[in-house]
């Protein structure tokens, strides 16, 4: 490169050092002209100019670096400059068209804020920490992996027994552990006695979850060793509030738990719950009062009962192994060798519920699907909305563009709009998420008490992440396109006629909002089957017309014997068998369909008993009157009656499926059974009746066998009342027989009665909450693709009035361009549906295991939505295409 | 050079720059000029002082610069006052008037006696 060249190049892209430069040489040039002007040789006057002016080297360093701040801050303000300018011009451009902003705005905001909604759930059940824990990345709940005995499946256990826990904590040294159970209790006693979360605390709970008491202390190492029993509470900052005012001398009041009064002695600092997904209300030792349940029953000598999560809080990945090591062969010392342990985060439902992950979790996954599905519609409606807009607007854009503004500028501006629109919608998606999340706690988890807000710096900022992908998703295309007019077209046909490539994206985007409606909507159409289905299954109780009655007691308040408070509960079935609205009553052991016990049996002259499908049959004691309480047919010989007591002969009655699967050649009736040793007496079936779910309304058949309750052989006594109601009164006698209980049990008991539709309704929840739940996500999704297809449509016969009013005057009859523009509609509206369809087909593998009774690709729901979102398509294209039947021919000829 | 001239303070360089401009938009070349024949040839200023102060009111704000033709065709930067500099050198000039008349009131006055 020669010197001249680069010279050339330094004119062109100016830098600070070439002006510095170009402005020393200038200065030095004019001196040394002066001076040889003044009769100097040039190498005199060059060498008095350069002794004039000083240290030049020097100079040029000092003003090339103040030239290049000035040229950094100028770049800077230019830019500052460039976006106010554009977004004051956005803004500008947004208030003349506020249809279109509110527009987009809305839809924005429901696709946002569904999004911002459903994280905020999952957020507080799978990813956030419990408040108030210091390092709570530190500290770890334990599980562990086993397999059921029999069948071999594979189950988390987040739970140990007292007894399990103990061993952990001899065998683990060297790692801060602890655990905690959770317990519901009584604030004091009586029927108005409101119920607590209380979390059972053994070991140094506190020091592991680094809580320091807000006021007072927490426990002390003499308080939570086992054995002590000091009624000791530490009280939450919500209770201290709510109970006791914020008295500031709370340390040493008295706080009551069913009869049991335990001293407060400090509250937890505001905003800590617990670690459970469940505020805690208050904290007790675990070995104190209120542990000790009823009737003698100890959880903490107790082998089976599995309720202690335990919590270890471990520095380093070292220490995990360690303790890990040393804690594993604890479980495989115990009868299930083969299960192993895994420390899982505190956040997480990992363990906690197997039940909760599969009802629960389960739909808020899917939901999180729903929810990016519908962004995804929001994003495409608003695409082609703006595109819409970005036609109507091409003279603007074209003139701008003829006059010199970038594309690059344009697609910036173009962009910015988008921005400030979904900005716009980010805030209000958060009044979406606020109300939204709210109301999703409460459809998934009403019991819970959650304990922090729905929206906290995470929804937020992840609100504000979805609100940027959701700018550009909904403005890059339109941006890029409106940025790229036919300069010459636009700008002489003044913004009239429609180009080929361009419809053919807004055909594309609406397809794609009606294949997306149609996921959608094919996927509210197979909850809502799977609910009717659910709904359908017969349990084999006459559920609707079934009343369950029995009573509940706060701790010592009632006779601990079971006989006793059965001579109690018979007292209240004598009372009630002629209550208004009771048409027949029994008595049962077990709850119905909340617990279950299954007896050894035997056959004379065989080895063993059938078993179906592994299972062999549950038992249950009744009394007269249960079959025809409960509503369970008979279908073959008789039910129990009086006659069936102590010392007559044995009898049982058995179910439909154990008749055929033990007597399949043969009438059940009269066969015998042997209850209990092999060398018992026989009991002859009298009767066959229906099968009845034993626990779910939705499980495998099971085998069923009844022995009269006055002829239990260990004095087996009522456990329930099962009454028989008149249909419409159900109410009423739920009503009788509460009051009946208190009355008769006296103060302190707790009368649990339930219309048995009430019994089982929890387990209907999720099934009916993914019915609504994909019903109002399907619902919405066809109302934005209506819109769609709409305002498409619209513009669509908006850009072709000239051609349409050129057939029309050619002589095209107006019905037919009616049919001409619903036919293009209902076209790209069956586009879309096949595509739903097709994805629908994809994607149902990811609902199959929520769905009951139907498979996700359920051919009549899928044919349905496709067809329902035709018709919708169909009718949304009604009002342009009238429009354009309507075109005066002469007008828009008259216009060229 | 001889030595009564005298060494200018920076701040005093920008006031006579700033007049220099005040006149019309000149190059630094014509500034430094200016200032040596307004000075009677008094002041020892360095030619390159003078550019940083230029530069230097530049960044401030006080003067602006454009490319130009000198009236020999020649390329050469052209500085202009601002507003700001307009308020900046009526600011700075009344401050140093004050410090010229005081200055001379203390050269003038007499001793009290005593």
């Amino acid at each position: 490169m020669t010197g001249g060249w680069r010279r050339w190049l330094r004119i062109w892209r100016r830098t600070p050092e070439s002006d510095v430069d170009a402005e020393l040489r200038f200065h030095l040039d004019a001196r040394t002209e002066e001076l040889m002007a003044g009769g100097l040789t040039r190498g005199d006057a060059r060498a008095r100019a350069l002794a004039e002016f000083g240290d030049v080297d020097a100079a040029r360093a000092e003003l090339t670096e103040i030239d290049r701040r000035m040229a950094r801050r100028h770049t800077r303000a230019d830019w500052w400059e460039a976006i106010a300018q554009d977004l004051r011009h956005t803004v500008r451009g947004l208030a003349r068209a506020p249809g279109f902003t509110a527009m987009v705005v809305v839809t924005l905001a429901l696709g946002i804020g569904a999004n911002a909604a459903v994280f905020s759930v999952l957020n507080r059940l799978f990813l956030a920490y419990p408040a108030g824990v210091s390092q709570p990345e530190q500290v770890h709940r334990l599980v562990v992996h086993a397999t059921y005995p029999a069948s071999g499946k594979a189950y988390t256990r987040g739970v140990l027994s007292y007894q399990e826990y103990k061993a952990l904590t001899e065998a683990v040294t060297g790692v801060p552990l602890a655990a905690w159970g959770y317990d519901q209790e009584h604030l004091g006693t009586g029927p108005g006695a409101p119920s607590v979360n209380v979390t059972l605390v053994a070991g140094d709970y506190f020091g592991v979850l680094g809580v320091r008491a807000a006021h007072g202390r927490v426990f002390r190492p003499d308080e939570w060793q086992v054995g002590t029993r000091t009624p000791v509470a530490v009280i939450s900052d919500a209770m201290w509030h709510a109970r006791f005012g914020g008295d500031p001398a709370i340390v040493g009041r008295t706080v009551a738990l069913g009869v049991h009064e335990y001293t407060i002695i400090g509250v937890a600092p505001p905003g800590f719950r617990g670690t459970d997904l469940n505020a805690a209300d208050l904290w007790v030792p675990l070995n104190s009062e209120g542990s000790w349940k009823p009737g003698g029953f100890s959880l903490v000598n107790s082998e089976y009962t599995a309720f202690l999560q335990p919590l270890l809080r471990v520095a380093s990945a070292a220490d995990e192994a360690r303790a890990m090591g040393e804690a594993t062969p604890v479980f495989r010392h115990s009868q299930m060798a083969r299960d192993s342990l895994a420390t899982v985060s505190l956040p997480g439902a990992a363990g906690v519920s197997q039940e909760f992950i599969r009802d629960r979790g389960a739909i808020v996954t899917r939901l999180a699907g729903v929810a990016a599905i519908i962004l995804l519609l929001a994003c495409a409606n608003v695409a082609n909305l703006q595109l819409t807009r970005g036609m109507q607007r091409r003279r603007e854009i074209a003139i701008r563009l003829a006059l010199g503004v970038s594309r690059r500028r344009l697609v910036g501006q173009l962009l910015l709009e988008s921005a400030v629109v979904a900005a716009i919608a980010g805030a209000a998606a958060l009044l979406v998420a606020v109300w939204g999340a709210g109301a999703l706690r409460h459809a998934l988890v009403p019991e819970n008490v959650w304990g922090t807000p729905a929206v906290g710096t995470r929804v937020a900022w992840f609100t504000a992440g979805v609100a940027a992908f959701a700018a550009l998703a909904a403005g890059l295309i339109p941006a890029l396109q409106s940025a790229n007019p036919d300069l010459n077209a636009a700008l002489k046909s003044g913004g009239l006629g429609g180009s080929a490539p361009r419809s053919r994206t807004r055909a594309v985007l609406i397809a794609a909002q009606a294949a997306l409606a149609v996921v959608l909507l094919g996927g509210a159409g197979l909850f809502v089957r799977s609910l009717r289905a659910v709904q359908g299954i017969d349990v084999g109780y006459a559920t609707n017309r079934m009343v369950v009655a029995s009573a509940g007691y706060d701790v010592d308040a009632a006779p601990a014997d079971a006989p006793a408070r059965s001579q109690l509960l018979e007292r209240v079935a004598e009372r009630l068998r002629h209550a208004p609205g009771v048409e027949a009553l029994g008595m049962t052991e077990n709850p119905t369909m909340q617990s279950i016990s299954i007896m050894t049996l035997h056959l004379p002259g065989r080895d063993s008993v059938p078993k179906l499908d592994g299972a062999p049959p549950l038992s249950q004691f009744v009394s007269p009157g249960f079959f025809e309480a409960s509503g369970i047919p008979l279908l073959a010989g008789r039910r129990f009656t009086d006659a069936d007591r102590k010392g007559a002969e044995p009898v049982v009655i058995v179910s439909e499926s154990m008749a055929r699967l033990f007597w399949p050649h043969a009438n059940a009736v009269g066969q015998c059974v042997i209850v209990g040793k092999p060398g018992d007496a026989c009991r002859r079936v009298v009767g066959v009746v229906a099968d009845e779910h034993v626990v779910n309304i939705v499980e495998p058949t099971m085998m069923n066998l009844f022995i009269p309750l006055a002829q239990s052989p260990s004095g087996t006594a009522a456990g329930q009342i099962v009454i028989g109601a008149a249909p419409q009164q159900v109410n009423a006698v739920v009503r009788e027989a509460r009051r009946e209980i208190a009355d008769v049990f006296g103060a302190g008991a707790i009368p649990k009665v339930q219309a048995m539709r009430d019994v089982l309704d929890p387990q209907l929840r999720p099934w009916r909450l993914g019915a609504v739940l994909f019903s109002g996500a399907g619902l919405l999704a066809l109302l934005v693709a209506a819109v769609g297809v709409y305002s498409g449509m619209s513009y669509g016969v908006s850009l072709r009035r000239r051609e349409i009013g050129i057939r029309l005057a050619l002589g095209a009859r107006r019905g037919g361009i009616v049919r001409l523009v619903i036919g293009q509609g209902v076209r790209v509206a069956v586009m879309g549906a096949v595509a739903g369809v097709i994805a629908a087909l994809a994607l149902g593998h990811l609902v199959a295991s929520l769905l009951y009774g139907v498979t996700p690709h359920d051919p009549a729901v899928l044919a349905a939505t496709a067809a329902t979102l035709v018709l919708v398509a169909g009718a949304a294209c009604f009002v342009p295409a009238r429009r354009a039947a309507r075109v005066d021919p002469m007008e828009t000829l008259r216009a060229e | 050079m001889p030595p009564s001239e005298l060494d200018l303070l920076q701040g005093t360089l920008d006031v006579l720059v700033l007049r220099a401009l005040s006149w019309q938009p000149m190059h630094g070349y014509a500034i430094a000029r200016f200032i040596h024949d307004g000075s009677g040839k008094a002041f020892r200023i360095l030619d390159g002082a003078l550019y940083t102060s230029l530069h230097r009111m530049e960044e401030r704000g006080w003067v602006e610069s454009e490319w130009g033709m000198s009236d020999r065709g020649k390329r050469a930067k052209f500085y202009a006052l601002t507003a700001a500099g307009r308020r900046a050198l009526r600011a700075e000039a009344s401050s140093w008037e004050r410090y010229v008349r005081a200055v001379a009131g203390v050269m003038r006055a007499e001793p009290e006696p005593a």
